[in-house]
């Protein structure tokens, strides 16, 4: 963050024209991006992408919990993709501990992986509708969501924080009557999601604003490691559920991609992948066993070898990563999730160099970005990276509330 | 003199009870329950409490505007042929109200470009390109029932003019709602783009100015497209039937468009303008 006086700003303005300074508070982006974008006339020259609005010093707080207790916090690290985080963080404390979940256990945590992918593409897709300005397509959407979220909730008892991961399995299974309900539900979500596409592909005016907007060239894609529906949209056929973690080596599938990179193409990926994952969830679930165990049990203190643990997962906006040490105590010594923003935030700016400003909204979304997980901090003091105490920490917001008052 | 003053009050008191009903089925159309019809008059009625404040930066214009804006389409009601009659009739008034509305439209931009912030300046930039694009086909619109009927006083045309005339009463229809700045033309006061554009600064009374100015011009408009275009009204009845029918119809149009860039807009009207010129020219000759 640069805070220049409002002088050196109009010399600014002089050379390189019309500033618009975008968020962090913003009616269209609920995420607190804040980007300075400079414009001549309606196109953006160049745009800046500034971040450090909500660091919440997760992974830190993960070195002073047990590891049960920080299966909790690794829920809340995301709001929408809360289960995905917590079945990486699981599988990942279950290798170190040696442990095999029984195939129940597996086939809950893709069954709840896939619905949460339904329900996060299902509300970026109407946070997109939004975006151009038809806010029809983003109320019918969200009306579509609640089939899956009680679905969700039936299974879990929660609609955005299930808490069904546990260490050595999962804390619930699910029952003829559950997959019954599942069956129908992905069925309809499939005749939503084919209406979607019919929706994004016909509808002039929708797809003009889409069409060969925001562009991501393959080679570019590659370049910068994008991940997830962005990189499958641009031609990288990356996904990791083909890696068939937890039971998604129980059904077949190929990755979605699609070859323009525009708005578009990440919107019907995102809309393919809707319907994919109905048929995923399906399919894992009929293969469900009912009266066999879900969970292996394990006693209430854990202590892992020595030694770390990297885990892999395809959480709904890409690659997830997990990284978690231990020292042979019942606190984990470090842990580090890389969130699949990070590595799609890098291209936000050559996204929107030389586009419309009207379409700003729209191409910022269509990242699909989710700040609050990606946000991390350090603290850089002549040159050198430094560690921050506590108590440094709270002196220093102290000296800033008399400093207002 | 008490008739004009109560009907320029009727109006507004219209143009709050059109914003709520547009508002409401927009909502019943979405799957949403929506606000209460009389919820604009609660609205107003907070919005006049409110403390009027000014930026640092705004231009001695800023709460100018706004009024002037208001005032000048309010103006114009005393134009418009209603199905009882009309308060002022003069031979070119039907100039003097194509006038009056772009006076009003163009204030709005003006407060914007007055209120200091880019966002506000973008807006009025905005909103000039968008009136060159809707003024040709809105003049064809309004001047061509008169025309045909070989005066320059808005009056309604015997017959109903829309079937002789599809594109010409297409045109003005949409600008009807290009001038309301409404769904899909909401470009110079878009939401999500330039968080409110021109009345990004804006707040209380002057908000209030701004936001009734545009129902105002749009329930004038519609006023004129139905008892020019749709037949002369036998009595209140037929009116309010017509008026019902605009109002869903461009409440569908808000629900089911999405917003237009400024370019596909200029596109578009241009082809508009063309169609308009093709009614005019075939009135004319």
């Amino acid at each position: 963050m640069s805070h220049e006086g409002p002088e050196k700003h109009r010399k600014e303005e002089e050379k390189e024209g019309h500033e618009v300074v975008v968020g962090p508070q913003h009616p269209a982006l609920v995420e607190p991006v804040h980007l300075r974008v400079f414009l001549k006339g309606e196109k953006i020259e160049r745009a800046e992408l500034n971040l450090g609005y909500l660091h919440r010093g997760i992974e830190l707080s993960f070195q002073g919990r047990d590891y049960y207790k920080n299966i909790y916090l690794a829920e809340r690290i995301c709001g929408i993709c809360s289960g995905v985080h917590t079945t990486a963080y699981c599988m990942g404390v279950e290798k170190l501990l040696g442990v095999e979940p029984p195939e129940n256990a597996g086939i809950v945590r893709t069954v709840m992986c896939e619905l949460e992918r339904i329900h996060s593409h299902m509300l970026w897709l109407g946070v997109l509708g939004y975006e151009i300005g038809l806010d029809t397509m983003f109320q019918v959407i969200w009306r579509d969501r609640e089939l899956v979220l009680d679905v969700i909730e039936k299974i879990s008892g929660g609609r955005i924080h299930y808490a069904i991961n546990t260490l050595g399995g999962t804390r619930r299974g699910l029952s003829r009557d559950i997959i019954k309900e599942l069956v129908d539900v992905t069925r309809k979500i499939e005749e939503r999601a084919s209406f979607y596409e019919k929706l994004v592909e016909k509808d002039r005016l929708v797809r003009e604003r889409m069409e060969n907007v925001g562009v991501l060239e393959r080679k570019d894609a590659i370049k910068n490691s994008v991940v997830g529906p962005v990189a499958r949209a641009s031609g990288v056929a990356f996904d990791l559920r083909t890696t068939g973690y937890a039971a998604y080596h129980k059904t077949h599938f190929k990755p979605i991609v699609l070859y323009e990179g525009d708005i578009l193409a990440r919107a019907i990926v995102r809309i393919r992948e809707i319907a994919q994952s109905a048929r995923i969830a399906r399919t894992v679930a009929r293969q469900y066993e009912e009266g066999k165990e879900h969970r292996q049990k394990l006693p209430p203190i854990v202590r892992p070898e020595p030694g770390a643990s990297t885990t892999r997962v395809e959480a709904p906006r890409g690659e997830l990563f997990y990284y978690i040490r231990s020292n042979g105590t019942n606190i984990p010594e470090r842990v580090k999730s890389r969130t699949p923003t990070l590595a799609n935030l890098g291209v936000l700016e050559s996204l929107l160099d030389g586009e419309h400003l009207a379409d700003l909204p729209a191409i910022v979304s269509s990242l699909d970005p989710c700040v609050c997980c990606t946000e991390r901090v350090q603290v850089v003091k002549d040159g050198k990276p430094r560690t921050v105490s506590k108590s440094e920490l709270s002196m220093l917001s102290r000296n800033r509330t008399r400093e207002r008052k | 003199m008490a008739y004009q003053v109560v009907l320029v009050l009727g109006v507004f008191a219209g143009a709050l009870l059109l914003q709520g009903v547009m508002r409401k089925t927009a909502a019943r159309m979405q799957n949403r329950i929506g606000p209460p019809v009389y919820q604009p008059f609660i609205d107003l009625a907070k919005l006049l409490a409110k403390e009027n404040l000014a930026p640092r930066d705004a231009c001695p214009g800023y709460s100018f505007w706004p009024v002037l804006s208001l005032a000048t389409i309010l103006a114009t009601v005393l134009l418009v042929p209603l199905p009882w009659g009309k308060p002022i009739s003069f031979e070119g008034d039907a100039f003097l109200f194509v006038y009056l509305t772009l006076l009003s439209s163009g204030a709005l931009f003006l407060a914007g470009a007055a209120s200091g912030n880019p966002l506000g300046a973008l807006g009025f930039s905005r909103g000039i390109a968008q009136t060159f694009a809707y003024e040709a086909p809105f003049v064809v619109g309004v001047i061509l029932p008169v025309l045909s009927s070989g005066t320059t006083i808005l009056a309604p045309p015997e017959g109903v003019l829309a079937i002789y005339y599809p594109f010409a009463f297409l045109a003005l229809f949409l600008v009807a709602l290009a001038k309301a700045d409404l769904p899909p033309f909401h470009v110079p006061n878009a939401h999500q783009e330039l968080v409110g554009g021109y009345n990004v600064e804006y707040g209380g009374t002057r908000l209030a100015y701004i936001e009734y100015s545009r129902y105002v011009r749009l329930l004038v408009t519609l006023i004129l497209l139905s008892e020019l275009y749709l037949g002369a009204s036998v009595n209140v009845w037929v009116f309010l039937a017509k008026m019902a029918a605009l109002v869903l119809v461009s409440t569908l149009l808000r629900a089911i468009l999405a917003r237009m860039r400024i370019d596909q807009l200029l596109k578009a009207f241009s082809i508009l303008v063309l169609l308009a010129f093709f009614d005019l020219a075939r009135a004319v000759l």
